[in-house]
């Protein structure tokens, strides 16, 4: 039978655990599914260690500590991107400055960058300001704008009540579109 | 019986004939009919809005072009046309690449500044130094426009090209905003929507700040002096901007001209014959229907424009800025709509005469021009009678 973790998920959960801290190389126990390693694992914490237990102490520290740096930094992150997304689904549909100077947002894909530069909120109103990178289609122009996005609260949420354009300027040289990252790479 | 019968239909008829003799035309600067009570309400409010005089504590300037809708839009009637003429600015950025310096203050180049301003020594607004090349733009009136504005993109699209076919080089095609849409409003088609024309005209024109432009205009691209402008921004509302945007939506066309006289209305007759074989029906169409819409006034009706919306070459002469896809030499056809209330006519005011304005035809219409200025004084004549009765 055909254990339950597939021997590169074990390996990276392995990997994941001494990362952490939760195992070290030194003191890893004879039953651990984790192979020993040169790799992985703190280089300080693969030194043998003259008092075990104060260190193991302050290791689990470190470990708690770094954790909670990259779980608040994937919150964070994540937030930002479901808050992106849902300022990019409630643009559709808007339209923002008039004549020739306005755009009326028609899907996602004309928004090629969105950015959050400010939020304010108070019980009644949520303000944005954004910068956007704007292009109708692969033959147009593209435009840099900042907008002012004003939310009102409706019920339990909040629900966009209108789009203000502060500045627009079509960009020159739209930056050559970046190349996909190959798998595993880091940019 | 049977001849009963027949007197009862033939009266029926008669009587169906009268009602619809009898059914009048919107005059001119009256809204459209069909209209409920509540758009009736609308239209009133809207005028209202549309008259009022902005100050410099309301909002105004302090860079602008004048301090009300109908300041320019009020020959014959309010929504008409005017004697003000804009200027307007933008750069070519090789062939096929037009930019219309929103970041330098472009396109629309503000001639007026309020006292605060000026006491800063600035009296105007500059042409931008990109700027490759500038218009100058009369006050186009706005009867008929929320008709105009309400004839689907499709229709529009389906008479782009299909004219290079007749041997006289016509060839529209349909100008985009920088959004994508299919553009209609301006001279250079630019702008997709009667409301996006309007909520552009508060700040463009009267430098008065919105919800949907909340920040000055700039000058040449350097923003306001903070103690030049006492109002606090938006200067206006969303529900102000949808006010004057329903007095347009609902202004009617100007009731089309009849002569009572037989030799004139024969004239006419002959010049319209006249205006369709010299191919001028090929760009300026007699009428297009506007689409499907929830506002009975303005379902499926037909609009006597006068124009395909297209944008066209007018040759080197006329040409001047670029415009989103617009090239310096094309312009959109001018709607003829009202032509006969008109004192000065092409797209910058220059041509005192309509004579004068077909002779300028260049380009896509200089087989057009070419073949009018071969007629004899009685084909002119009754040409120039017809276009009297638009």
């Amino acid at each position: 039978m055909k254990p339950f973790l597939g021997t590169t998920m074990k390996k990276s959960f392995c990997r994941l655990r001494r990362f952490f801290g939760v195992e070290r190389t030194i003191d890893r126990p004879k039953n651990s599914a984790c192979p020993r390693s040169s790799r992985g694992g703190a280089p300080e914490l693969r030194q043998p260690m003259s008092k075990p237990n104060n260190l193991q102490a302050s290791g689990r520290c470190l470990a708690a500590l770094r954790m909670t740096i990259i779980a608040v930094g994937i919150i964070a992150l994540g937030a930002q991107a479901s808050e992106v997304d849902q300022l990019k689904s409630d643009l559709i549909g808007q339209c923002m400055g008039g004549r020739e100077k306005c755009w009326k947002f028609q899907s996602r894909d004309q928004i090629k960058e969105l950015v959050i530069k400010n939020k304010t909120e108070d019980s009644q109103k949520r303000v944005y300001t954004i910068a956007l990178q704007l292009q109708a289609g692969p033959t147009s122009g593209r435009y840099a704008a900042e907008a002012r996005v004003e939310y009102t609260k409706a019920g339990a949420g909040w629900k966009i009540k209108q789009v203000g354009l502060l500045s627009l300027a079509k960009v020159e040289s739209p930056a050559p579109a970046r190349a996909p990252l190959a798998p595993g790479k880091r940019p | 019986m049977m001849k009963a019968d027949g007197v009862i239909r033939a009266l029926l008829f008669s009587l169906l004939l009268i009602g619809c003799r009898t059914q009048k035309q919107p005059g001119l600067g009256e809204p459209l009919a069909d209209l409920t009570p509540a758009q009736r309400r609308e239209f009133e409010e809207g005028k209202q809005a549309f008259q009022r005089v902005f100050e410099p504590k309301d909002g105004l300037g302090p860079l602008f072009n004048a301090n009300s809708c109908a300041e320019c839009h009020e020959q014959p009637v309010v929504g008409g046309t005017g004697d003000e003429v804009e200027v307007h600015a933008t750069r070519s950025v090789g062939p096929n690449s037009c930019d219309p310096l929103f970041q330098e203050g472009g396109p629309v180049i503000q001639q007026h500044a309020t006292p605060l301003l000026k006491a800063k020594g600035i009296e105007k607004e500059e042409i931008p130094p990109h700027a490759t090349s500038q218009g100058r733009r009369s006050t186009p009136a706005l009867f008929g426009f929320g008709l105009v504005d309400a004839v689907p993109e499709a229709t529009i699209l389906a008479h782009e090209g299909r004219y290079g076919a007749n041997g006289d080089g016509i060839a529209g095609r349909a100008n985009r905003t920088i959004d994508g849409r299919v553009g209609r409003f301006g001279r250079k088609a630019a702008v997709a929507a009667l409301h996006d024309f309007n909520a552009g005209a508060f700040p463009q024109e009267m430098g008065v700040t919105t919800p949907l432009s909340p920040v000055e205009e700039t000058i040449n691209g350097t923003p306001v002096p903070p103690d030049t402008d006492p109002a606090p921004d938006p200067e206006i509302s969303l529900e102000e901007i949808e006010r004057v945007t329903a007095f347009i939506r609902f202004l009617a066309p100007p009731p089309e001209q009849v002569f009572t006289n037989h030799h004139d209305r024969h004239l006419a007759k002959r010049g319209r014959r006249l205006f369709a074989n010299l191919n001028c029906a090929v760009c300026h169409i007699p009428k297009l229907e506007t689409g499907p819409s929830s506002i009975q006034a303005l379902d499926r009706k037909a609009v006597a424009l006068y124009s395909d919306l297209l944008l066209h070459d007018m040759g080197s002469e006329l040409a001047d800025i670029c415009l989103e896809r617009a090239h310096p030499s094309e312009f959109r056809t001018e709607l003829l709509m009202g032509l006969r209330f008109r004192e000065h006519f092409l797209h910058d005011g220059s041509a005192k005469t309509i004579q004068e304005a077909i002779e300028r035809h260049g380009g896509e219409a200089r087989k057009s021009r070419d073949r009018y200025k071969a007629l004899g004084d009685a084909d002119k004549n009754a040409l120039l009678k017809f276009l009297q009765t638009i």
